[in-house]
């Protein structure tokens, strides 16, 4: 290899780095953040759908990469799936200390729940919560998996949009099972 | 082969290369770059983070042992090996991979759909921002140790020491992100069965086997020695590109399909690598065929030295037969010896090329 030959390729190797590195992660600011839904639409997890009603706001990276965030106003839902073998009294126990930063109030999980049948637990803020804290956490299990629906936002806006918030946490749709609105009413 | 003494792609302090240089300050930029990306997960599920690190170290053994088999004609050198394996897990994931996938994908979102995005991201984007990440470090480990591809396989082993690397880091991460899908409910078996479905499973149709095949499809075009070789240069990145790709698809979605991509890439990476050896083969033939090369050695010694290890078995087998057990070391010293000269007469070593050549001419004229 010539000098010459070796300094070209030097130059090819660093713009390529700063390229990857430095230049494509710059792309996504050239497009939007979020889409508007202009109809209910559902997302894909792993193992479960969630419907997204019309009028709020996905994140289109986050959905991209099957974990969707909608948004309502100063209102953040977030939904995950995970995956759950033991107790579901632990697995409430595990989620809330992943997700808050100040203990929070926990449901009463019977020590025999384990995702047998469609379960949801509700886990809120305590009195001491921060204002970074979520306003409220919903865990729904089915056998092993499991779906973590995370709200955040200030109180008096989580609480006006409580209803659409329930509709999306109705929505959720373990694997090709029943959705959980139809379980619950059961 | 072991009896080699010569050593390719050494790299040692060379503060006069800007090549070591690259090599040095990617590979430490990269390693900070992977650390800041993996340590909100480390410390969320530092057991699993911890279970693979130590995971860590028998897959980069059990890898490192693996690819001294197929070093037939040329011996990576270990600061090499070495070297290529830092390359791929720290400047290839950090710098790369890790800050180009996630916009990629978002971007695929943006523009094609959140669907297309979720369906196809992992299986358009990792090909294209990971191997390229890996096959980079082929071309820096050449810059830095200021050496040039011999033969193909050369370019292939370097991307394969570049794709253990990457696959070492990578591992640590799908060990933090499997503790994260089961919440930390058992940190150690979560990484545990992450490690034996991603090391020993699949193992075969790993990081390592695409970046291998992308660097023999570098190493056919840099220095392929047969007709074709622009179009068997370019399907030999597409094949690992595209195996990458197949393997992140959701074609394979069902068990069976990837048992059945599993059962048949073996066969192909062995096409591959029969190829590579004809290529490696020709190399030593033609180079010590130069005027002058073998000095007084007699020519039949080269051409009893086989293309392939089950070649060379068999001719052992035969020499063992005439001449007693004790020819066995010195037929494998001798096929060792030829390749080593070939490899110093071809980088213009001339000072080794004589003392292995008239160590060899003594030895050979001598014996009976």
């Amino acid at each position: 290899m010539t000098q010459f030959q070796r300094a070209s390729w030097l130059v090819a190797v660093l713009v390529t780095l700063v390229t990857f590195g430095a230049g494509i992660p710059q792309l996504p600011t050239l497009g939007p953040d979020t889409r508007h839904l202009s109809s209910d639409t559902a997302f894909s997890l792993t193992s479960s759908t969630v419907t997204i009603p019309a009028g709020w706001d996905i994140d289109i990276a986050a959905a991209s990469q099957r974990q969707p965030v909608a948004s309502l106003g100063d209102v953040r839902v977030s939904v995950t799936d995970a995956i759950w073998l033991g107790a579901s009294r632990r697995l409430v126990e595990h989620a809330a200390d992943l997700v808050f930063t100040d203990a929070p109030v926990l449901p009463d999980v019977p020590e025999t729940a384990d995702g047998a049948s469609l379960e949801q637990w509700d886990i809120v803020p305590g009195a001491d919560a921060t204002a970074s804290d979520p306003r409220r956490v919903v865990v729904i299990r089915r056998d092993a998996s499991v779906i973590v629906v995370i709200v955040r936002g200030p109180d008096a806006d989580v609480a006006a949009e409580s209803d659409a918030i329930d509709a999306v946490i109705a929505s959720v749709s373990i694997e090709a099972g029943p959705s959980l609105d139809v379980e619950a009413s059961a | 082969m072991r009896e080699l003494t010569r050593h390719r792609f050494e790299v040692g302090f060379a503060p006069k290369r800007a090549g070591w240089w690259l090599l040095v300050v990617a590979c430490a930029g990269g390693a900070a770059m992977a650390v800041w990306a993996l340590l909100p997960g480390a410390t969320t599920f530092p057991v699993a983070a911890f279970t693979g690190l130590v995971f860590t170290a028998p897959l980069l053994v059990g890898w490192w042992w693996l690819l001294r088999l197929p070093q037939l004609w040329s011996r990576i050198s270990r600061s090499g090996a070495v070297a290529a394996m830092a390359w791929g897990a720290f400047a290839a994931v950090g710098i790369v991979a890790l800050p180009a996938n996630g916009a990629l994908i978002g971007v695929m979102g943006q523009r094609v759909g959140i669907e297309a995005a979720q369906n196809w991201g992992a299986a358009l984007v990792a090909p294209l921002t990971e191997e390229t990440g890996k096959a980079l470090g082929i071309v820096v480990i050449l810059l830095a140790t200021s050496q040039r591809l011999r033969t193909p396989m050369d370019a292939a082993l370097l991307g394969a020491f570049c794709g253990v690397g990457f696959t070492a880091t990578e591992d640590v991460l799908y060990g933090i992100n499997i503790a994260y899908l089961n919440l930390g409910e058992n940190e150690v078996v979560s990484t545990t069965v992450i490690y034996v479905a991603r090391a020993v499973l699949f193992g075969p149709v790993s990081h390592i086997v695409f970046s291998a095949a992308i660097g023999a499809g570098i190493g056919v075009l840099a220095v392929g020695r047969r007709g074709g070789r622009f179009a068997l240069g370019v399907g030999l990145i597409g094949l690992g590109a595209g195996l990458h790709g197949l393997w992140n698809s959701p074609l394979l979605e069902s068990l069976w399909a990837r048992f059945a991509y599993l059962a048949v890439v073996p066969f192909i990476m062995w096409a591959v690598l029969r190829y590579l050896r004809t290529e490696e083969h020709r190399w030593f033939t033609e180079t010590l065929s130069r005027p002058g090369a073998l000095g007084a050695i007699p020519p039949v010694y080269v051409t009893a030295v086989g293309a392939t290890w089950w070649k060379r078995r068999a001719y052992r087998a035969g020499v063992v037969r005439s001449f007693g057990a004790g020819a066995l070391v010195a037929q494998r010293a001798l096929e060792a010896e030829l390749t080593d000269l070939a490899d110093a007469v071809d980088v213009g070593d001339s000072a080794d090329a004589a003392r292995l050549r008239s160590a060899l001419e003594a030895r050979l004229l001598s014996e009976p």
